[in-house]
């Protein structure tokens, strides 16, 4: 179970002479109950991957099974809708999609749309509210008259009461000042670790996919080019410079720290307190004279 | 979907045609849909279609392109042509057809008819719709062909669909067909030519008269420039929204009318929200970078008026006079 | 130095009920490249707009290049202040590259010869020169905020406003942005006014502003200011990681001192290593 890909292509504007191949070759498995991190330049495919990740796009050729439905390459499946159920996207900027005149109403809308009664749409409606951490008198208000940080919680809490196994997110912190960006990604972590969902997250920012992701997938002009540890590829520096990768800012430091000085240190040195500590072991020990 | 998006129909390319001032191409192609109804003759109707003959293959612009910018229209010129028929009564009557081949152009039409409105729908309309169309074309076809026969079995309802064919129905229907394919041909090589902010350029400037009575032509034309600009950025944010949505279960396909409202107010209240957000952060930007409505501005991009366009200016003069001399 | 802004006594308030910017003092001075610096809600765009006429105070004086801002001398001093928007989509005005640098310059009535040689000139200062007919759809974020600049440039203004210029951009966008600004600085005839929530970029600028509530908290060169984390913390805002480093390091007795840049915690590192 979970999300696999078999040999997924996925050609953009296909037929016209903008024809372009946005995925080659994808295989891809996921299993429920992790935290994944996407990661590649713009134009690299991820946004194309996860949105075959709940049947929004359908591979060119190639099969896609998402948890227990198999989405197959150039053919017409049907009944896809469910598994947008399973799969909750939440895309960049998700506070754009909010329309309802209450919060309530708007994270209903999903449910609704799968079928759940009134009365339990309006129960997981305040259940979702929690998990984005928001009172419960936001549910009369408008959705419209949130502050940025509020507007894209509500928006989450719409995917949220749809109550998915796994949640894709596309750049979650954009836009967000560092409060809010650390707020989410909390967030986010409490609710793979609480309710056990599986996380899977696109972002160009390497500090959080150092600090939450344990699984990382680079991907690059449509191909899948590292799948692995997460540090293990932050300490493999020929990988970062061929696909000029960005590092989490620990990383770029000690680097920079180890050419300078001509020392070596371990690249996957996460924390500030562990940094310090290697430091004083490489430079001969803590200053006592001093 | 909307993967594709061409901003007008402008082609890339390089002729005479292309070099000629925009100004002279948007006049002239308008002038050219004025004097076409001068044309009355088979001398008239001739010079017409060497003349735009020769500006169409000499443009650069592949006939093909040409091509697919009548076929939408065919059907409504078929029909006109067919109304025509029906409808035009002077001269000489053709000799009375054979009524089973009257039967059969009939039913040929009734066919003819219903396949290009089926086309036409299913083209544009999603595929779940397709049974629908079906039906419909069905029963269209079956209309048609009901009113036909009834026109032609009982004489006695003969006034609308009285079968006999006047011999200068037959020439003007040709005639309509002729100038509605002339006059599409001038206007699509306008806009195959002329990129759209050329476009609006001239239109600005052939406008510019109209200031004197204070139209805001100016206004008008930056307004026409920025409404172009913006249409491929806000078919990416529909597809955005409408993605979005779908991922919230949403439908545009299935469902009843109540459960279709709602996915429409769906899309397109955050369309509305996403497009007065833009209005007002360009608005503000516009006026922070010191644009005042109203007031005068130079402008970068210039228009030349060469020797060519005068020769061109010219030769539509002098396919009127033809047109004067020859008309009968 | 040179005052060219002066704010004094500043309110302003979107709804009449809560204000957006509360009693803010502010003096820019000349040529200084400072970063207004604070959390999302904190007013610094608020003020930005302000300052360009684009809202109207309750209260107080905006002094631009000697002269207050006012229904009369508003266009003047939008003539002496160049701005970029947070979201590059919604300040490209123009069909193509060219058109959209000239916007500005249209709205001056500066001839075609004049826009033409400053539109060269820019074009390359933000290395756009490539796509100078393109339409704005085939452009990156980076890139049309990069026009942006060009733009802004070509009025030839005394003041640069980065308003979030590179909150929405990818990490390659908001370094090329960066680097620009940096270069302009560098340049040495405009002032800078970036607004940002974003410290490696206000760890760049002559003097940081720290902006909570609608009022300046406090002001200083970016080596004080980024090193205090409980006035950080306060702001809704991080220390660096140079910072944490520092104070780790400090404990062992390697260094003396908390270093925000990068470059000079790494020398001083150096500077240890080679004298033990």
């Amino acid at each position: 179970m979970g999300i696999q890909f078999e040999k997924v292509n996925y050609l953009y504007a296909r037929g016209t002479s903008q024809e372009k191949a946005a995925l080659i070759d994808i295989d891809l498995a996921i299993d429920l109950h992790g935290f994944i991190a996407i990661i590649g330049h713009t134009g690299s495919g991820k946004s194309t991957l996860i949105q075959h990740m709940n049947a929004i796009l359908q591979p060119t050729s190639g099969v896609v099974r998402i948890l227990d439905k198999t989405i197959v390459g150039g053919k017409k499946n049907r009944d896809i809708n469910i598994v947008r159920k399973r799969v909750g996207l939440v895309f960049q900027f998700p506070e754009y999609q909010l329309f309802e005149e209450t919060v309530e109403k708007d994270i209903m809308f999903g449910p609704l749309n799968f079928g759940v009664s009134k009365e339990d749409a309006a129960l997981k409606a305040r259940e979702a509210l929690k998990w984005v951490g928001l009172e419960q008198d936001f549910l009369s208000r408008s959705p419209l008259n949130l502050s940025g940080g509020q507007m894209r919680r509500v928006a989450i809490a719409g995917i949220l009461a749809m109550e998915p196994d796994v949640l894709v997110l596309d750049e979650p912190t954009a836009g967000l000042d560092p409060q809010g960006q650390k707020e989410m990604m909390e967030m986010f972590y409490n609710l793979y670790v609480n309710q056990h969902k599986t996380i899977i997250l696109v972002t160009h920012d390497m500090n959080f996919v150092a600090q939450y992701a344990k699984r990382i997938i680079v991907l690059n002009d449509g191909r899948i080019v590292y799948d692995g540890d997460t540090w293990d590829l932050f300490a493999n520096y020929e990988l970062i410079k061929k696909y000029h990768l960005d590092l989490p800012d620990i990383t770029k430091l000690i680097i920079d720290i180890e050419n300078k000085l001509g020392i070596k240190l371990d690249h996957k040195i996460n924390t500030v307190e562990n940094l310090a500590q290697a430091l004083v072991q490489a430079l001969g020990g803590a200053n006592h004279a001093r | 979907m909307l993967d594709n998006i061409k901003l007008g129909q402008y082609l890339h390319g390089d002729s005479w045609y292309y070099r000629l001032d925009p100004r002279g191409k948007l006049v002239m192609s308008t002038f050219f849909i004025v004097i076409i109804f001068m044309a009355n003759n088979w001398i008239t109707y001739l010079a017409a279609t060497l003349f735009t003959l020769l500006i169409v293959l000499t443009s650069g612009v592949p006939l093909k392109y040409f091509y697919r910018s009548i076929k939408p229209i065919v059907v409504l010129i078929f029909f006109t042509f067919f109304l025509n028929l029906f409808f035009y009564r002077t001269g000489t009557p053709l000799p009375p057809l054979n009524i089973i081949i009257n039967k059969i152009i009939v039913i040929i039409y009734g066919v003819f008819v219903a396949l290009l409105i089926t086309f036409r729908f299913t083209k544009v309309i999603d595929r779940y719709i397709i049974p629908k169309i079906f039906k419909i074309t069905t029963l269209v076809f079956i209309l048609i062909n009901i009113l036909l026969s009834y026109g032609l079995n009982y004489t006695e309802f003969s006034w609308s669909f009285h079968w006999i064919i006047y011999k200068n129905a037959l020439i003007n229907g040709g005639y309509i067909i002729l100038r509605l394919i002339l006059i599409i041909s001038m206007s699509s090589l306008l806009t195959f030519t002329t990129k759209p902010t050329d476009l609006t350029l001239a239109i600005e400037h052939v406008l510019s008269p109209l200031k004197i009575f204070k139209f805001p032509v100016s206004e008008l034309a930056l307004m026409i420039s920025i409404s172009l600009r913006f249409i491929p950025t806000l078919l990416e944010e529909t597809q955005k929204v409408l993605k979005a949505q779908t991922s919230r279960g949403a439908d545009f396909t299935e469902g009843n009318i109540k459960d279709k409202v709602i996915q429409i107010i769906s899309l397109l209240v955050p369309m509305f929200i996403i497009s007065f957000k833009r209005a007002e952060e360009l608005a503000n930007a516009m006026e922070a970078r010191g644009y005042i409505p109203g007031r005068k501005r130079t402008s970068l991009r210039e228009l030349r008026w060469r020797f060519t366009d005068n020769i061109y200016v010219l030769s539509f003069i002098l396919l009127t006079a033809f047109f004067i001399y020859f008309r009968s | 130095m040179v005052p060219i802004v002066e704010i004094s006594e500043l309110y302003f308030s979107y709804d009449n009920k809560n204000l957006a910017i509360n009693n803010l003092n502010l003096t820019i001075y000349e040529k200084e490249w400072v970063c207004i610096l604070g959390h999302n809600g904190s007013g610094k765009s608020t003020l930005a707009k302000l300052l360009i006429g684009l809202l109207e105070p309750l209260k107080g004086a905006i002094k631009v290049n000697g002269k207050i801002l006012s229904q009369d001398t508003v266009y003047d001093i939008r003539r002496e202040t160049g701005i970029v928007f947070q979201n590059p989509d919604n300040q490209f005005v123009g069909s193509t590259v060219a058109d959209d640098i000239a916007f500005g310059m249209e709205n001056q009535q500066i001839s075609r010869e004049e826009m033409k040689e400053r539109i060269d000139k820019y074009i390359r200062k933000v290395r756009m020169e490539a796509y100078l007919q393109h339409e704005p759809h085939l452009l990156s974020g980076g890139q049309k905020q990069r026009v942006a600049i060009a733009g802004a440039l070509a009025m030839n203004t005394k003041i640069l406003i980065f308003d979030e210029a590179t909150s929405m951009l990818d990490p390659q966008g908001r370094e090329d942005i960066n680097t620009l600004i940096q270069e302009l600085k560098n340049d040495g005839d405009k002032t800078i006014i970036s607004i940002t929530h974003d410290i490696n970029e206000a760890m760049l600028a002559d003097r940081v502003i720290v902006m909570k509530d609608g009022t300046v908290m406090t002001a200083g060169s970016p080596a004080e200011i980024l090193k205090d984390e409980a006035l950080m913390n306060d702001c809704g805002l991080d220390v660096p990681l140079t910072v944490k480093l520092s104070q780790e390091l400090k404990k062992y007795n390697i260094i003396d001192d908390i270093y925000v840049k990068q470059e000079d915690l790494v020398n001083s590192l150096w500077e240890y290593n080679l004298k033990k």
